[in-house]
């Protein structure tokens, strides 16, 4: 039971750790998103060599699978990121809709291609894993299949970003995409629960052994820390670009 | 290199050199290793990238002030 509430605190604190800082994100000058990201940046170092060396050299051969279910140290985490990103995608899009200010569309950009960074990672692994024990790398499940969409969903936001040329418009339109993209995110959530078909429903923590159940939290954590180094770093890159655009705009309008 | 691409780099390699130590005699091995490897160049791949595009901007907005 204290387990159990321990867990959700720490769930809790790092949502709101994850969301909080990244919208802080749009408001932060490059030289802040570059110090607080490096901090975080040193964190992921520190807990991915951890969670590899749990996962993959201390935490014993499961049951059944043997050791093919190792991948899930990196494939579930992959999730969290993918997660994470489109989250953010689509709540700096409404933030952006709102106030206009162009920081949470830089931050918007961030969650979307570090999004989708994971979201490819997670169905490579994913595949990888389904193999030796599915026997199959890909079947069209209704979990594999929305996920897939979910991909190409956000690759299109990205592709569409870089067609549009006014950089206002482009976020307007953008900030729709996004927001509309990511009503994919709870269907595949629930996907496995409304279809039950081959792909399995989530694992609660009470049915994994501990010496299971530790390095994957190690990682989900460090892949997590690893997502907000991430933001800060692509944060500051949309947002020199942003100004370079506006920049090169204000000499074309004034010639001054 | 910038220190964050070569950060991301090391610790590419030496988690793939990880995988290539622990997963001999595993089964399914070599799924474990695609998985990993996969992952890790995918990750660093990114992140060095991104540290040379951030490192790319800087230059071009010093060099914009330098003429102003």
């Amino acid at each position: 039971m204290l387990g159990n509430i321990i867990l959700f605190v720490v769930v809790i604190a790092l949502v709101v750790l994850t969301v909080g800082y990244s919208l802080r994100l749009a408001k932060m000058s490059g030289e802040r998103a570059r110090k607080s990201g490096t901090i975080f940046g040193i964190v992921a170092v520190v807990l991915l060599c951890l969670g590899l060396y749990l996962g993959l050299a201390w935490a014993p051969a499961e049951r059944v699978m043997g050791d093919s279910y190792r991948i899930m140290y990196i494939h579930f985490p992959s999730w969290v990121g993918t997660g994470a990103g489109y989250l953010m995608a689509f709540i700096a899009s409404i933030m952006y809709l709102r106030t206009r200010e162009a920081g949470f569309d830089y931050v918007a950009l961030a969650g979307a291609e570090i999004g989708l960074l994971f979201n490819v990672t997670g169905l490579i692994t994913g595949a990888l894993w389904g193999r030796p024990t599915w026997g199959v790398y890909w079947t069209w499940d209704p979990r594999l299949t929305t996920t897939a969409i979910m991909a190409i969903t956000f690759a299109g936001y990205l592709v569409l970003r870089a067609f549009i040329e006014d950089p206002e418009g482009r976020a307007r339109v953008a900030s729709l995409v996004a927001i509309v993209g990511f009503v994919n995110v709870p269907i595949v959530y629930f996907s496995v629960r409304w279809w039950r078909t081959l792909h399995q429903v989530q694992s609660s923590p009470e049915t994994v052994d501990a010496p299971i159940v530790w390095p994957l939290r190690t990682m989900m954590v460090a892949f997590l820390i690893l997502f907000l180094f991430l933001m800060s770093r692509r944060y500051m890159l949309a947002r020199m670009r942003g100004e370079e655009e506006l920049e090169a705009f204000r000499l074309e309008v004034t010639g001054v | 290199m910038s220190k964050t691409g070569l950060v991301a780099v090391l610790l590419g390699l030496a988690s793939i050199a990880l995988v290539f130590v622990v997963t001999p005699g595993m089964r399914d091995a070599g799924f474990i290793v695609r998985a990993y490897v996969i992952t890790a160049v995918i990750v660093a791949g990114y992140t060095w990238s991104l540290a040379r595009r951030i490192a790319q901007a800087e230059k071009g907005r010093a060099d914009r002030e330098s003429v102003q």
